[in-house]
């Protein structure tokens, strides 16, 4: 391999000298495969878990900006090594375990949480000649782990033996499998426009990216997959000033490390997913000459959206449970369903015009339906009832009486 | 015995394991869990043959959803560590003999099957052409459009069928 | 046999392990001095789970129900995306009218009042 090769692709060049070194010892062609399946996933699970770290401190650095305070920053300059210290003290302290556990959901759920999280590292594209596996219905598989989450969160709740874990834990699943609604169909129309499940396929078919055709969806996908991941404004499992911690109450030391790793991790992970399906993935300049780009693109992609989320975490107050539900199924689930169904009419309608004109069609519809949505919730908003109490009624903080002197009703 | 064939073994039995345990355990909410274990094991047997779609759609229905509701229902009731009658009913003896003969009668019966013989169709389709076929299948006036439409209609069934029955109506009037 | 679900396997293997590993150490370099009072449930008085005194609403079965027909109505859409550039327009009107379907029988359930939490 020379020179060039090992620049542009330095992981492909050193997989393929394993390769030929295996095969130089004897082993055969699948053992080798197998061992380097085996090297490259341990090395990504390792690096995915490592690099919480670097992301916990970030985040905390900028959520303390964005409170116009400093972040952590006496441990080591800037900060930078208030996770390793963190991390060590959370290695030594006790595993304290109530009485009554069940031992079985106790222990494992902390294990299928986090485990839940890394599978998803296994299925995306990192760059266009490093597809371990192009799993050919990679978005159900997204889906799907998602699933084993909320299962993990529900053996949290009810292995602890705690009336307050179970009912947060309750909670947390209902809003779970509930956001998982929007999020599947409107990654419906990703697949339909590359016609093929497999994230590789879905990241090639992107010439434009999707995000340009698809902006409603895109935003609803985004909304959805934050409070998927549990994080402000829908983090009302973990409200520290309500729910006493919520469903990891009963858990010390590493175990609730791991609760916390693996909600940092998720919200990186949402931002990979969402940069490869909406925004091309490794795509961008220079690609073909020097692959390893690819990977740069598609950790630049994701930490934006990454710092979107972070940005709307510290800045939004948290919505109460009926209200999250309400956004769920009384918005998102209608306008997305309503969305698939115009997108698939319209884009078949225009489909003997030409790519363009369909990409357009879908476009316009996704605005209108933007704007459409917008009117109906400022209408509700206007007609929102104000509760009586007692013989006064409450005035409600509404943004045109703001100003004004006398606090009338309405 | 080839690496296949060892992997489908040791699938094979975690699969009928966690299925005795699901009905012979005791508390129900360890059943719910033995019955997740049941259903991955299923979903490893289907990506083994190579229908991944299914095995996705297995994990994605029936663990993230079907699992989640059992164990929500099995919250709902009480009494779900303190039932304390024996696991057998009285005819348990007969009952034994009875299935072991059906079970020695079907093992010798199908040992004489020439299709265990013959070699699988390699379907060898890594790309989308199954789920394609499936999807072409489903809205085909030839092929399954019908079924397809009356699988709406069932799960519109089950939608109101299970919001009426579990809808408690002085809530209703309430409200 | 390389089967696109082998690095999937070895994945989920990994990531079920690393975990456990990393657990079990701190297992290990932990201090263990349990007495009563540590351990104690939070917020006593909650031991036995034989009485479940929790108010369990009836709306989390709600919600997992209508969330189990709708992800059974996603999975049957999927084949039908994948298959869309080979499918005619009258095929894309079906699909229309089963998404309809269930999507009025939404609409029974959300007028009800079973969508409130």
């Amino acid at each position: 391999m020379d020179f060039f090769d090992f620049i542009s692709d330095p992981i492909l060049a050193i997989s393929k000298w394993l390769f030929e070194l295996l095969n130089g010892w004897g082993v055969t062609a699948d053992w080798s495969n197998f061992i380097l399946y085996f090297i490259g996933a341990a090395l990504l699970g390792t690096s995915a878990l490592l690099l919480t770290l670097i992301f916990i401190w970030a985040e905390r650095k900028i959520i303390g900006r964005l409170q116009d305070r400093y972040g952590p920053n006496q441990v080591g300059p800037w900060g930078i090594f208030q996770s390793v210290a963190d991390m060590v003290k959370i290695f030594i302290k006790e595993h304290i375990i109530p009485y009554g556990v069940d031992p079985v959901p106790y222990h494992l759920a902390p294990i299928i949480i986090v485990a839940s999280v890394l599978i998803v590292w296994a299925i995306i594209p990192f760059s266009n000649s490093l597809t371990e596996t192009n799993l050919n219905v990679a978005v159900i598989f997204l889906l799907a782990v998602g699933g084993i989450g909320e299962l993990g969160i529900m053996m949290a709740g009810w292995g602890s033996n705690n009336k307050y874990a179970l009912i947060s834990a309750f909670r947390a699943s209902a809003q779970m499998i509930s956001y998982e609604i929007p999020m599947a169909i409107v990654l419906l129309i990703p697949v339909l426009l590359s016609s093929s499940m497999a994230m590789d396929d879905i990241v090639n078919a992107q010439k434009m990216p999707f995000i340009l055709i698809l902006l409603f969806g895109a935003l609803i996908f985004f909304i959805a997959s934050i409070a998927e991941n549990g994080r402000a404004p829908f983090d009302l499992a973990e409200a520290e000033s309500e729910l006493v911690a919520g469903f990891n109450i009963e858990y010390s030391g590493l175990k609730f490390g791991m609760f916390y790793v693996a909600d940092f991790l998720r919200a990186f992970t949402s931002a990979l997913i969402f940069s490869t399906i909406f925004l091309g993935g490794w795509r961008g300049p220079g690609v073909e000459t020097f692959p390893i780009l690819g990977g740069l693109y598609l950790t630049l992609k994701s930490l934006v959206i990454w710092f979107l989320g972070v940005w709307i975490r510290g800045s939004f107050p948290r919505y109460r449970i009926d209200q999250m539900m309400n956004i769920n199924w009384k918005f998102l689930t209608p306008v997305s369903l309503a969305l698939f169904m115009l997108a698939i009419f319209f884009g078949k309608l225009f489909e003997n015009y030409g790519q363009n004109i369909q990409y357009l069609s879908i476009l316009i519809i996704n605005l209108g339906l933007f704007f459409i949505s917008l009117k109906l919730i400022n209408r509700k908003e206007d007609n929102l009832e104000i509760p009586e109490i007692g013989l006064r009624s409450r005035p409600v903080a509404k943004p045109d009486n703001l100003f004004s002197k006398d606090i009338s009703r309405g | 015995m080839s690496v296949q064939q060892l992997i489908f073994l040791s699938l094979a039995i975690v699969t009928i394991f966690s299925a005795i345990m699901v009905v012979s355990l005791r508390n129900l909410l360890h059943s719910a869990l033995w019955l997740v274990l049941t259903l991955l094991g299923v979903a490893s047997l289907f990506a083994l043959l190579e229908a991944s779609f299914f095995a996705a759609v297995q994990i994605l229905v029936y663990i993230g959803a079907i699992a989640i509701l059992l164990i929500f229902a099995v919250m709902l009731t009480h009494n779900i560590m303190s039932v304390s009658d024996s696991q057998t009913n009285r005819g348990w003896g007969i009952a034994i003999v009875l299935v072991s003969i059906i079970l020695i009668a079907l093992i010798s019966q199908l040992s004489t099957w020439e299709g265990f013989n013959t070699a699988l169709i390699n379907l060898n389709s890594p790309g989308q052409e199954t789920v394609l076929s499936l999807g072409k299948g489903l809205v085909d006036p030839q092929g399954y459009a019908l079924p397809f439409e009356t699988a709406s209609v069932l799960l519109l069934a089950a939608l109101l069928g299970g919001v009426y029955i579990a809808f408690d109506k002085r809530i209703e009037k309430k409200s | 046999m390389l089967n696109q679900w082998l690095y999937i396997a070895i994945f989920v293997a990994i990531s079920i392990l690393l975990p456990t590993i990393a657990i079990f150490l701190a297992r290990v370099l932990s201090p263990k001095k349990p007495n009563k009072i540590k351990n104690s449930v939070y917020e006593c008085g909650m031991e036995t789970f034989d009485k479940t005194w929790i108010q369990f609403r009836i709306q989390y079965y709600l919600f997992a129900l209508v969330f189990l027909i709708f992800d059974v109505e996603t999975v049957f859409l999927y084949p039908i995306a994948v298959a869309y550039n080979q499918i005619s327009l009258f095929m894309v009107i079906e699909t229309i009218i089963f998404i309809s379907i269930l999507f009025i029988g939404f609409l029974y359930v959300w007028r009800k009042g079973a969508l409130n939490w």
